[in-house]
């Protein structure tokens, strides 16, 4: 079973790559929250694939609090959005541009 | 460990565990008794705050004895970790009194319940990061920091700004988080633990093989995290929106408490992982990355951005933003030595940076809401029209600046000693120091001009007050601003008694 690790650890860092061009180049700000989501649990992929490689428990468990962050870190972001979207009728960061410099 | 050693293991930790636990069963408290409490009596929550960071600093007292990695080497209790736990725990005493007195959160009748118990929860992960000993501990904790401040910072649900700074700090915070998460998933791929002292022996073992470049990607990535948290240069761009958009007494604790806890999580990364064994001295650099350069490199930029930016800002919490970037690069100094004294200058510099800024912030508060404005053209004459807010204002900047008498001096001076006893190496990163703390005179200046010695617009406004509890707070920052100036020697003695962390 060991031997695909290679392919998983790449797979994982496609992954993150598209979550990270995701955050970059997209301008609704609920898509970029889910772009985030893909790069934590790119992350997610790889750390149990390197758990199992080493044989050890521990990377699970991380993986466990990655995901309950995860959720979290989306339900705060995702109350920002919608007072935002309250206040000025727009999700779209390149709108939102109050503050300069 | 049978199940009666692990539950023994467990009440043990939990025993030396009890400011955290403390502050956590206090937030708990907070939250049910904001429920049953009714509106008009609401502002009473605080007096809980208070309490429990009260009884969180006596239990603190007790806890600097100890000397033990708890919870199966996830949190260490040292001497380090204690020193910043007093620092936060101060902190949040005395931005909790600073909110009382602004009108942002007070005005709109929102539950301040919710404030306290979210700055409780901020109290906690800082204290968590400041022991963590374990990249799990240390995630976790970064991010229950991160999650609060978001909330935080966006606490003016009905203000554009503030919405739209908590909008930009959220994405740029879980973006590096994000970064940050990969990085340790790297980490543990390549050494096969999260511990940090076991990593530290995996790194040490010669027989192990290590790609030094994956190691390096790797630490950049965590150091991406990490460099959010104390808003160092590639990763600063967060920090003027948010302590803009953010209710005052938020930006000011947000650009002390956090940012220390940073620092404090950085230099325990970095002490515990990348030393070699144990010398008289104690630190022999690991070969297998050159962390120093790199920092060193962040440090340069951090500082240089942040004082070049801040000097044509017109918006004055703008400017203390950037203000707080330029000293997050002289504290950078601090951590990259490789000395006791280093660490020791850089925790005495967060210990009266955090009086100094809290009192530039509040002074910034009370002027801000009584002109309704933070930008600097509408601050014109302000000085004559309020000498009592005004002249503790220029003793901060004074300090921020560096000025002989003041403690920003001293700590100053402290830091450059200790790079330049690490040798000629580094003698040009104390001169590109001291070029910034020139280059920053000017923009602090400029604040202390504009209140004094320009003419104000309208020549028969009215003077402008604070209420006696309010100015009384003031002079709780102002005094001590000057008199660990001359008096400094037992804060930094304290800070050089707590340098030594233990490893596990």
């Amino acid at each position: 079973m060991n031997h695909n690790i290679d392919a998983v650890i790449a797979l994982s860092a496609v992954l993150f790559g598209l979550g990270v061009l995701g955050v970059l180049t997209r301008k609704n700000a609920i898509t970029i929250f889910m772009s985030i989501e893909l790069m934590l649990n790119s992350v997610n992929l790889s750390l149990v694939a390197f758990s199992r490689l080493h044989n050890d428990i521990t990377g699970q468990m991380l993986v466990i609090f990655v995901m309950a962050i995860a959720a979290a870190e989306v339900a705060v972001g995702l109350a920002i959005v919608i007072s935002i979207f309250r206040n000025r009728q727009t999700a779209d960061v390149t709108e939102i541009n109050l503050l300069r410099w | 460990m049978n199940l009666d050693a692990l539950i023994t293991y467990t009440l043990t930790s939990t025993a030396l565990l009890q400011p955290e636990l403390l502050v956590a069963v206090g937030l708990m408290l907070i939250l049910v008794t904001d429920l049953f409490l009714k509106k008009t009596v609401q502002k009473w929550i605080s007096v809980l705050f208070f309490l429990v960071m009260g009884l969180a600093l006596i239990s603190l007292s007790r806890q600097s004895e100890v000397q033990a990695q708890v919870f199966s080497g996830m949190i260490s209790i040292d001497g380090y970790s204690v020193f910043f736990k007093y620092l936060f725990v101060v902190s949040a005493l005395l931005a909790g009194v600073m909110s009382l007195f602004s009108e942002e959160l007070n005005q709109n009748r929102r539950r301040l319940g919710e404030y306290f118990i979210v700055m409780t929860g901020m109290v906690l992960g800082m204290m968590l990061m400041a022991g963590a000993a374990n990249l799990l501990m240390m995630f976790v904790a970064i991010e229950l920091v991160s999650l609060s401040s978001y909330i935080l910072v966006s606490y003016l649900k009905d203000d554009k700004i503030s919405n739209e700074s908590g909008v930009k700090y959220i994405i740029y915070g879980s973006f590096s988080s994000g970064l940050m998460i990969y990085g340790i998933s790297l980490i543990y791929g390549i050494t096969g633990t999260l511990s940090l002292s076991e990593m530290n022996a995996v790194l040490q073992n010669p027989a192990a093989t290590i790609d030094p470049v994956t190691l390096t990607i790797a630490v950049l990535l965590v150091l991406g995290g990490l460099g959010y948290k104390v808003a160092a240069a590639p990763f600063h761009f967060w920090a003027p929106d948010a302590y803009q958009g953010a209710p005052t007494p938020v930006a000011a604790f947000l650009s002390v408490a956090p940012k220390a806890a940073g620092f404090a999580m950085m230099l325990r990364f970095f002490k515990t992982v990348f030393f070699g064994s144990a010398t008289q001295d104690g630190y022999v650099p690991l070969a297998s990355l050159d962390w120093v350069s790199i920092l060193a490199v962040i440090s340069v930029l951090t500082m240089t951005i942040g004082n070049v930016t801040a000097l044509w800002q017109q918006n004055v919490k703008r400017m203390l933003a950037y203000s707080s970037i330029a000293h997050a690069g002289y504290i950078l100094m601090g951590v990259l030595l490789l000395s006791d004294s280093g660490i020791a200058a850089m925790m005495f510099y967060l210990a009266y940076y955090l009086i100094m800024n809290l009192g530039a912030f509040y002074v910034t508060m009370l002027l801000g809401d009584r002109v309704q404005s933070y930008e600097l053209d509408d601050w014109r004459g302000l000085g004559f029209r309020a000498p009592v807010l005004a002249v503790p204002m220029v003793i901060f900047l004074a300090s921020l600046i560096g000025i002989p008498g003041t403690v920003g001096f001293t700590g100053k001076f402290l830091l450059f000693v200790a790079v330049l006893q690490q040798g000629s190496l580094y003698f040009w990163l104390a001169l590109i120091a001291v070029a910034n703390s020139v280059v920053s005179a000017f923009y602090y200046f400029k604040v202390a001009k504009i209140l004094f010695l320009k003419k104000s617009a309208d020549p028969h406004a009215e003077p402008v007050t604070a209420p006696v509890p309010a100015v009384v707070l003031l002079f709780v920052f102002a005094v001590p601003t000057i008199v660990l100036g001359i008096w400094w020697s037992p804060l930094y003695n304290w800070a050089m008694a707590s340098v030594r962390m233990i490893t596990g």
